[in-house]
């Protein structure tokens, strides 16, 4: 249950994927199309002498030539930036601290998951449909000052009937 | 939020992907590209020589592929890209199902991996018609679970008891929404056990 910002993954996927879709397509045309062929050399071209008309509008000293030159460096800056900003989002939120209070007499107490997964792994002692189990806390991306979710997960006996009085089995559970 | 609507969010992302896995991979295409290209203009502001082409010398490339580029070479191209486009875009659009379920709970949000409950079913059906480990294999898919059953040779099975054995237990796992079970008994037995 981490903090992934899955919205905005779906978004740029589906942006970056019709971009692609876009281009290739219009490769292909150009391929199979004379026409397209002959449209694509009338466009970039146009576009270039339009770039290269927009040069002398904003004059900067040498040996810059044009305030626009640095439009190209400027926009792929962002590009990047955007790339990083993205990468970042990915992951994150799992925390060390499973419970914390803060008391200003008796000071602040906090509770580490490790704590918690000893426990837990105690209790499983004897179990014969539990093989093994891991427990992680995740803080809430909307709430912030309440306590961390736990996500508890339990690696079941191969045939081991999850719900059974023999103990639960498989998968992530979480308590608050 | 309510504890009701923080667990049904907490059960989506369970079992559903995040595609972080494919975000990550185009984001650093991404960041390679706009990394290189922003060089480039950079050392052809300063007139230094480029690292493999300079951006006006890509422009004018690109302005000339339709020429330089023989019409095969332009369609096959074309059509790799157009279909790892396509491909971005239905993982954008599809759901991404992670071969979890969501199981009934009071307390927690509580999800079980798709194949903890083909090995429950499988052991089940087993201990039900008395077979060997390895007789019964069990397939959990979106909407239903397969059990394929392998007899003992001169053995009959009775599917009544096998669908009830698998029944019983698809029942007791109080999944959010349930699955049927579906018995395949095949033909050929395996050799006395």
């Amino acid at each position: 249950m981490n903090s992934t910002n899955r919205a905005m993954n779906r978004l740029l996927l589906a942006t970056a994927g019709l971009v692609l879709l876009a281009a290739g397509l219009l490769s292909a045309g150009a391929g199979l199309v004379p026409a397209v062929r002959e449209q694509w050399n009338a466009v970039a071209t146009g576009l270039l002498e339009r770039w290269q008309a927009l040069l002398p509008t904003a004059p900067a000293p040498e040996p810059l030539g044009s305030w626009w030159s640095l439009a190209l460096p400027a926009l792929l800056l962002l590009g990047a930036a955007a790339s990083i900003f993205w990468l970042t989002r990915q992951g994150g939120g799992r925390t060390g601290t499973a419970a914390s209070e803060q008391d200003p007499e008796s000071g602040d107490t906090a509770v580490d998951v490790s704590y918690l997964a000893t426990a837990v792994d105690e209790a499983l002692k004897g179990n014969r449909a539990v093989v093994g189990s891991s427990l992680t806390a995740w803080r809430h991306r909307t709430k912030r000052n309440t306590a961390p979710a736990l996500r508890l997960t339990l690696q079941a006996r191969k045939g081991a009937s999850p719900p059974g009085g023999r103990g639960p089995g498989g998968g992530p559970g979480r308590r608050d | 939020m309510n504890q009701g609507r923080i667990t049904n969010r907490i059960i989506r992302r369970e079992t559903h992907s995040s595609r972080a896995g494919l975000s990550v991979l185009t984001a650093v295409l991404l960041l390679v590209a706009c990394l290189w290209v922003g060089t480039e203009s950079v050392l052809s502001l300063l007139g230094q020589p480029a690292l493999l082409a300079s951006p006006g010398h890509l422009a004018s490339l690109v302005a000339a592929v339709p020429g330089a580029v023989l019409p095969a070479g332009l369609v096959a191209g074309g059509t790799v890209v157009a279909l790892a486009g396509a491909g971005l875009l239905l993982a954008a659009v599809k759901g991404g199902r992670r071969g979890r379920r969501a199981m009934l709970s009071g307390r927690s949000a509580l999800v079980v991996d798709d194949e903890t409950i083909a090995a429950a079913i499988s052991r089940k059906v087993r201990l039900a018609a008395n077979l060997a480990p390895g007789q019964v294999a069990t397939a959990v898919t979106r909407n239903r679970a397969l059990v394929h059953v392998h007899p003992t040779s001169g053995m009959t099975l009775d599917p009544a008891v096998l669908t009830a054995a698998a029944a019983e237990e698809v029942a007791s796992l109080r999944l959010r929404k349930t699955i049927p079970a579906q018995i395949r008994v095949a033909t050929k037995g395996a050799v006395g056990r």
